[in-house]
């Protein structure tokens, strides 16, 4: 058949591709550099920080920090930074599942892997006894954060106070991404233009594997939210958007303002900010920062603390 | 809706004219939370194996494609964008005035949100009823 030289081709191509990438250890993705709150879970989990909160303590805000894809907890470093002075409310900052780890750690893992750590910290702070708990989440953090309300985990559960979403992805920039299933595996994996400082934070190679799992979050997440999602009652969402975010679509952001409303039927609050960055509130380490984007991530860092002790 | 003419003495039943008008207020828009999205284009399009059943083609769009936010807080996204696109399908002739046409397309001047609206992807399928109603 005349098929067969094609599909040859096609199976050469494939097998002769997906070979694992060259890591060297400067790099997130070898077997030296891991994710700090790996080795120091107390100076990130509140959960593991207190476990026995007094009465006091139990009903300040917790902000459950969620970085993206590829990403790890530095996408958060500064809101802690920011919060440094602070005792009237506790950070969270989370490792999604399979990240900060090893490339072969985060090939293996789904996004359900990716979401598992989110619900392990809110389960574990409810169990402590914290009762004033909020959601802050990044990019493909923000999306996990959606597909938990749509598929309904908090309804016989605490429900949150607020949840925030920074540049949170459920269109993405390149739309490329949706033809991975054909050309992932004659690819491999992908590389990240990441400078060599966020080498140690980010995965410089991307599985196709993972790219794949974060294609089948956000077409989940997209179908959820046209098909409409109602958070718990009590609970706020404001989405924080760059409008010039050349990963995730700004468009996004309207998506999620038709999709998501509150239990009372009305409207999330959304900020289109003036930014060109992706995840504007993570600065450092970025090139070419000037006092718009210091300002817009002071002010996003504000108002997220003052809504979250509202 | 699409409208396609063939003019009888221009090759007649194989060059074909169109103006089309899609939007998905009454598809994927309908009832549903998806971004409202209406294209405005003209077609040419060039169908082969002429009085058979099978006829594949080719066609070009030219037009104009807007996205609707509804919302005057997302007024700053680019919304609007010119349609440039090649198409290349197969159509199946009944044997009767029904035509069904499915077929794949590349807009070139799709966006990612920055330049050009986000929800103008650059790959798309499609599938076509049409219903002769004239004969050249």
């Amino acid at each position: 058949m005349k098929i067969q030289p094609f599909l040859c081709v096609l199976i050469m191509l494939v097998s002769g591709c997906d070979s694992a990438p060259d890591i060297s250890d400067d790099l997130l993705d070898g077997e030296i550099i891991f994710d700090a709150s790996i080795a120091h879970p107390e100076n990130y989990l509140q959960s593991v920080a207190n476990p026995h909160p007094s009465a006091q303590d139990a009903e300040k805000p917790v902000f459950i920090a969620i970085h993206g894809y590829s990403a790890s907890t530095f996408e958060w470093d500064e809101f802690r930074e920011f919060s440094a002075d602070r005792n009237d409310y506790f950070i969270s900052q989370v490792l999604l599942g399979g990240h900060g780890m090893t490339y072969d750690d985060f090939k293996k893992a789904s996004w359900k892997t990716w979401q598992e750590s989110i619900t392990a910290e809110y389960e574990r702070l409810v169990t402590a006894g914290y009762s004033n708990i909020n959601l802050l989440g990044s990019s493909t953090g923000g999306a996990l954060l959606i597909e938990l309300l749509a598929s309904g985990y908090f309804d016989n559960r605490l429900p949150p106070r607020h949840i925030f979403l920074v540049d949170p992805i459920v269109i993405p920039s390149s739309k490329l991404i949706s033809i991975v299933p054909i050309i992932g595996p004659i690819l491999g994996y992908t590389e990240a233009d990441n400078t060599s400082a966020e080498d140690a934070y980010w995965y410089h190679f991307r599985p196709q594997e993972s790219l794949q799992e974060l294609l089948d979050v956000i077409v989940r997440v997209r179908k959820q939210l046209e098909d409409g999602i109602t958070m718990p009652p009590n609970t706020s969402m404001k989405v924080y958007k760059s409008i010039r975010d050349e990963t995730a679509d700004p468009a996004s952001a309207v998506l999620i303002y038709k999709g998501l409303k509150t239990s009372s039927g009305g409207s999330i609050d959304v900020a289109m900010v003036e930014s060109d960055l992706h995840v504007f509130t993570r600065l450092t380490l970025r090139n070419g920062i000037d006092s718009a984007d210091l300002e817009n991530q002071l002010q996003t860092f504000k108002d997220i603390v003052a809504r979250g002790l509202n | 809706m699409t409208v396609l003419y063939s003019h009888d003495r221009l090759w007649a039943d194989q060059l074909f004219w169109g103006v089309n008008v899609i939007s998905s207020r009454f598809g994927s828009a309908f009832h549903s939370n998806a971004i409202k999205q209406d294209s405005f284009f003209f077609s040419a399009a060039w169908f082969w194996r002429k009085e058979r059943s099978i006829r594949p083609f080719v066609q070009l769009n030219i037009g104009f494609f807007q996205a609707d936010y509804e919302e005057a807080i997302f007024d700053v996204l680019p919304n609007e964008a010119m349609i440039l696109s090649p198409e290349i399908g197969v159509g199946y002739e009944f044997n009767s005035p029904l035509r069904i046409v499915v077929s794949a397309g590349y807009n070139s001047t799709s966006g990612n949100g920055v330049a050009g609206p986000g929800t103008l992807y650059p790959i798309f399928t499609q599938m076509t009823a049409t219903w002769k109603l004239i004969n050249p």
